[in-house]
């Protein structure tokens, strides 16, 4: 047989052996096979039957279900409106925060964590310990809103640790302005100030938007979020000058520590406009570290606090007692030798004169004349001056917490109230009143509201509210205004306010030293110490009254209020170049040189890199971690911000994908918001670039400035851009 | 000759063909594998899409190329050496099998990973196939006859080694298709039914008795009764009853002896609510998943829960919830569809087979794709428990891929061979 023969008689045999099984009655029967199938069949059927029973039958439920667990609706927290100053420089702005939290029931290595977090934050009080290892819940912050990265931080892997990005409120200017900025926590809520007083306006539209989220917690952008709008908060511009501002807490502070003093205010007022350009109270904080802070540090004393102001309440009288004819400056009267008895009471003056002119009764605050003469005025005359003056009313300037003062009815006047009051005791009166006062002598008789809001200006850069200066009345004629300011001139000039003479610019003021009421006796420990003014005197374009309470080295307000008015005169004549030639306009005074601050240019769709040399060279910087393309700032062009701030960013990048981490009570957390750039106004180039950068495709149509833009609705990541 | 061969003689005598590609090759088999292994690399993209897994893909894909290529190599295999090398195969298989015992490493709990040099596999995948052969060559050999006691046991011990080996491991869920493969082949062979029926209801009386007291009562009754039917005397009667009351009894021992993460899957399957977040969560999301697809589905990659990935590894074990979640009812009814149609085409090449060799091979291949997907499906719509067992052709997983895909190429190589032993007269 040949090999392959063989080949086919072995497989006959192997074969063969199994062909006989094929014979056996049951073995691979056809019942069997039948059986088979049907069974296959059946169960397959069951399969399929429960499949149409969960997808077609059940599938609207479990659909329902599963949209319950994947989406999840996130509170947007848009970006806080910023607060400007009068010249546009940023007082208050948001800037990216990093919080850290913890999942108790996730978390890993805990030891690892405190490590960390002691490290980067240099704490040695076993804080973190105690918090990270006392931690129970899904969800316990460690740290909120830090405001930069740390590469400790960000090298924790820990399936229980969980990064936030929230917005967090930054003060440049620190202390300056505190209590009349106050300040946002960080949940973006207002808690004092103009923060509080136009929290709704700063805090923009909040929105809950509907995200996706997947089992590890990642947040993803549905299809939805499109329609939905987060709108930033407004700005507000203020009236204040932040310089002016800084100037006036240096000083106070200053002088506060000179003179050891309990506190002390001073407030400045624009008196043709009734702007307030400062407002300082000391003690003080700073609302970057809000924590702890003490409750009369954030009052608003110069509103809120009243005080018997003494001989700065002089004015008053003097402009009744002139406007009413009564007296000239050059009438004479008497002093008395120091010393007055009526009745009961006995009034003293610290510089005791006999014969002088009323001139000279005002720059020596004599007592005894402005009692005396105060009788030739009637209750109800007296009063109406007072009450026109802003005394016992409220100002109606726009910050919470003003407090209208204590000013009695003539119907209430006893035989001596009319000579107290004519030196400015039996009335309560806030710093603003007096200093309200003052400003309406400088501005010829006529008082205006003061006010601290200047506008409201929306993210378009549209002004929604401007606040134009608002006459309330005329107080007293041009003539007695320019006779009582020449009599206020004669006070810095000659009398106990020299100590706020300026060579070469005419200031006039008054001084005050009040003694306080102390369980109804008139201490002689306690007084009130303070200098109200205005300079310059021809043209006056600041009025401002320095306050200290209970100054300790010297009670008068000669020698301690009046030194620091004029500090700050000087200071800010000099800071503002204010040229001593006195013909300035308004215009002049808003351009006044901005020392430490710098414009902020249009840094949108162009690298980090290049645009930190770009801001460097101007004295501005760049958040310290940030990379890639710029595709928003929070500070827009055209507004000043101090030297070496950082400008806040978002930078995107092309190549990665943005998520929002996010944990599981993310209802209560605040992602920042998606990237949908606005890239109006901008050049074609500049657009694409921030918007490529924010991982969006781009197409275009027109040329030129881009007018309007589209973002896909089908959850596309794509924007339509439409050109001039 | 039984009817079968009576209907199919036709055939026989059909005149001879120079070649006809459709003799050789049953294309329909061909075009289903291909699909679902298309339906499978979708369904892994869609699984591990943008969640830097992609390599799970790439895999899938390499390693169905490799499945191509073994495929058409046992295809093409002359059968007798299919048939002289069955022992050898499964002694093989066997040594890995212990050798993965003694060397293999440790994944979820089960050493059932072999590594040799680069290449990591599973040798109770491997030994599926051997072990098939090694049956079909037992069953195949002279007067060997599963109604008697000896080839009975024979063929017993030839599953019972990998089987219990394989417990070892322990990895019950492979285990279970070998014993399933051995059901389906005593049936398929003609093994008595009344034994049949004794070793396949006591798994349910098993179940029964995980459940409760009442449970256990009700089945052992129902399934004593139904042994009535088989009219096999009041002796048979008794020992059925009573070898469920003593499966009853001993599960409960059974239930202490297992491992905890056993214990716990059987609770899950039995309530799959209690715990949500934990055991049960795999069966939730699933269910979710499929239920959520609706009619035709979210579409592909825009399915949400296999997208932000609520079902853990869902390349793997829970690879149905992707076409059903992103093609709905339509892609799951595609997928049982085509699963459907291999096996059917498996058990209706068994029948066409000239042998028992390849008769048993082919249906050992349509019940095994059967076990896989019925158990794996109804584990991803929550009619069975959660067992480690993937899904022919869709699951990502090499070894199981390679295996499948050779599992093909056997009953290809029964029909290429079918004709030529008919013709030849045997």
């Amino acid at each position: 047989m040949s090999p392959a023969k063989k080949k086919i008689s072995k497989q006959k045999e192997d074969i063969s052996d199994s062909q006989s099984q094929l014979s056996m009655e049951f073995a691979f029967s056809p019942q069997r096979i039948r059986l088979i199938l049907i069974f296959i069949c059946s169960i397959y059927c069951i399969a399929a039957i429960r499949l149409f029973y969960i997808q077609i039958i059940k599938g609207g439920e479990y659909q329902q279900k599963a949209r319950q667990q994947y989406e999840i609706v996130v509170q947007m927290i848009p970006q806080r409106g910023q607060i400007f100053d009068r010249n546009g420089r940023v007082i208050a702005m948001s800037v990216n925060g990093f919080s850290y939290a913890l999942d108790a029931k996730m978390i890993k290595n805990k030891k690892a964590i405190i490590t960390a977090f002691n490290q980067v934050t240099g704490d040695t009080t076993g804080y973190y310990e105690r918090l990270i290892m006392n931690a129970k819940s899904s969800f316990t912050y460690i740290i909120r809103g830090m405001t930069s990265r740390h590469k400790i931080i960000d090298s924790i892997k820990d399936p229980g640790f969980i990064r936030l990005s929230e917005p967090k409120r930054r003060y440049v200017y620190g202390s300056a302005g505190a209590q009349v900025i106050g300040y946002a926590n960080i949940d973006n809520i207002g808690v004092s100030g103009i923060e509080l007083h136009l929290d709704s306006l700063l805090q923009g539209k909040k929105d809950s938007v509907a995200m996706k989220r997947d089992a590890v917690g990642n947040l993803y952008p549905t299809v939805e979020m499109s329609d939905k709008h987060i709108v930033k908060g407004d700005n507000v511009a203020l009236t204040l000058d932040i310089e002016l501002q800084r100037i006036a807490e240096y000083e106070l502070a200053e002088g506060i520590m000179e003179s050891h003093a309990e506190g002390g205010t001073v407030i400045a007022i624009h008196p043709a406009t009734g702007e307030v350009l400062a407002m300082a109270s000391y003690p003080t904080f700073d609302p970057n570290h809000n924590n702890n802070i003490l409750p009369e540090a954030m009052r608003l004393q110069g509103i809120t606090d009243i005080y018997e102001p003494g001989s700065t309440f002089k004015l008053i009288t003097a402009c009744a007692l002139i406007e009413e004819g009564i007296l000239k400056p050059d009438s004479k009267v008497n002093g008395m030798g120091g010393s007055y008895r009526i009745g009961n009471y006995e009034i003293k003056d610290s510089h005791p004169m006999y014969k002088m002119s009323f001139s000279e009764a005002l720059e020596q605050s004599s007592n005894i004349v402005f009692a005396k003469n105060s009788d030739n005025l009637s209750s109800d005359k007296f009063y109406k001056y007072a009450r026109d003056f802003g005394f016992g009313i409220f100002l109606g300037i726009d910050l919470p917490g003003e407090v209208s003062g204590i000013l009695k009815k003539p119907s209430a006047f006893d035989a001596s109230t009319k000579r107290f009051m004519a030196y400015g005791y039996e009335l309560g009166a806030t710093a603003l009143q007096v200093v309200n006062a003052y400003a309406t002598v400088a501005n010829r008789g006529i008082m205006m509201r003061p006010y601290v809001i200047k506008s409201i200006i929306d993210n378009d850069g549209g002004t929604i509210m401007y606040n134009k200066p608002q006459r309330i009345r005329s107080v007293i004629s041009n003539k007695t205004s320019m006779i009582v300011k020449d009599m206020l001139c004669g006070v810095v000039d000659r009398g106990t306010g020299q100590e706020a003479k300026i060579d070469g610019i005419r200031i006039a003021g008054k001084t005050g030293t009040a003694q306080q009421l102390i369980d109804g006796k008139y201490s002689k420990q306690a007084y009130t110490a303070s200098f109200a003014g205005f300079f310059p005197a021809d043209n006056p374009k600041i009025a401002m009254i320095v306050m200290l309470h209970r100054p300790k080295t010297d009670i008068y307000g000669g020698k301690t209020a009046a030194p620091i008015f004029r500090k700050i005169a000087q200071k800010w004549i000099t800071a503002s170049k204010l040229p001593i030639n006195e013909n300035l306009t308004d215009q002049e005074l808003m351009q006044s040189k901005l020392i430490d601050s710098a414009l902020v240019p249009d840094l949108r769709g162009i690298s980090v890199k290049k645009a930190r040399e770009m801001v460097h060279s101007i004295g501005l910087r760049l958040p310290r971690n940030a990379e890639g393309i710029i595709i928003e700032q929070y500070v827009p062009k055209g507004f000043w911000l101090k030297k070496g701030t950082d400008i806040p960013i978002k930078t995107g990048d092309a190549s990665k994908k943005k998520t929002i981490v996010l944990s599981d009570n993310s209802q209560k957390n605040s992602p920042s918001n998606p990237l949908r750039p606005n890239v109006k106004g901008m050049s074609v180039r500049r657009a694409m670039s921030v918007l490529h950068a924010a991982g969006y495709q781009v197409r275009v149509i027109g040329q030129g400035k881009v007018i309007g833009q589209v973002y896909n609705k089908a959850g596309k990541k794509e924007c339509i851009l439409s050109c001039e | 000759m039984n009817s079968y061969y009576e209907e199919s003689s036709s055939e026989e005598f059909a005149p001879a063909q120079p070649f006809n590609a459709n003799a050789v090759m049953d294309w329909a088999v061909i075009l289903v594998t291909a699909l679902l292994l298309s339906l499978g690399l979708i369904s892994i993209y869609s699984a591990t899409y943008d969640a830097g897994m992609s390599e799970y893909f790439t895999k899938q894909a390499i390693f169905g190329f490799i499945g191509i290529i073994v495929l058409v190599g046992v295809m093409l295999l002359p059968e007798k050496w299919l048939y002289r090398l069955s022992y050898l195969f499964y002694l093989s298989a066997i040594l890995l099998l212990i050798a993965v015992i003694v060397i293999g490493k440790t994944v979820y709990g089960s050493k059932s990973w072999l590594s040799l040099g680069p290449i990591t596999f599973q040798p109770s995948e491997l030994g599926k196939f051997a072990t098939l052969l090694a049956v079909a060559k037992y069953m195949s050999s002279k007067g060997a006859d599963v109604r008697n006691i000896r080839d009975l046991s024979i063929i017993f011990l030839l599953f019972a080694i990998p089987i219990a080996l394989i417990m070892m491991e322990p990895d019950f869920g492979s285990a279970s298709v070998y014993a399933t493969m051995m059901l389906g082949i005593f049936f398929w062979a003609g093994a008595d039914l009344f034994f049949l029926f004794l070793i396949t209801g006591a798994p349910f009386v098993a179940i029964a008795g995980f459940i409760g007291k009442d449970w256990f009562f009700g089945v052992a009754g129902l399934l004593t009764a139904i042994s009535l039917l088989f009219k096999r005397g009041i002796l048979m009667i008794i020992l059925s009853a009573s070898v469920f009351v003593f499966v009853g009894f001993s599960s409960n021992y059974v239930y202490s002896v297992l491992k905890p993460h056993q214990k716990s899957r059987i609770q899950t399957f039995l309530n799959p609510d209690n715990d949500p977040r934990g055991k049960g969560y795999h069966v939730i999301q699933s269910i979710m998943a499929v239920g959520s697809g609706g009619v035709t589905g979210k579409g592909f990659l825009q399915g949400t829960q296999t997208q932000l990935r609520y079902i853990p590894k869902q390349w793997t074990d829970f690879i149905f919830c992707v076409p059903t979640e992103e093609f709905g009812f339509v892609g799951g009814l595609s997928v049982i569809g085509l699963l459907g149609l291999l096996i059917f085409q498996c058990i209706t090449i068994a029948r066409q087979a000239g042998n028992v060799f390849g008769s048993v091979l082919s249906a050992g291949v349509g019940l095994l794709l059967f076990y896989h997907s019925m158990v794996n499906i109804g584990m991803a719509i929550g009619l069975f428990p959660v067992m480690g067992i993937p899904l022919p052709f869709l699951s990502a997983g090499g070894s199981a891929l390679v295996m499948n895909m050779a599992l093909v190429g056997l009953v290809l190589n029964v029909y290429r061979n079918r004709r030529r032993i008919k013709k030849t007269g045997y």
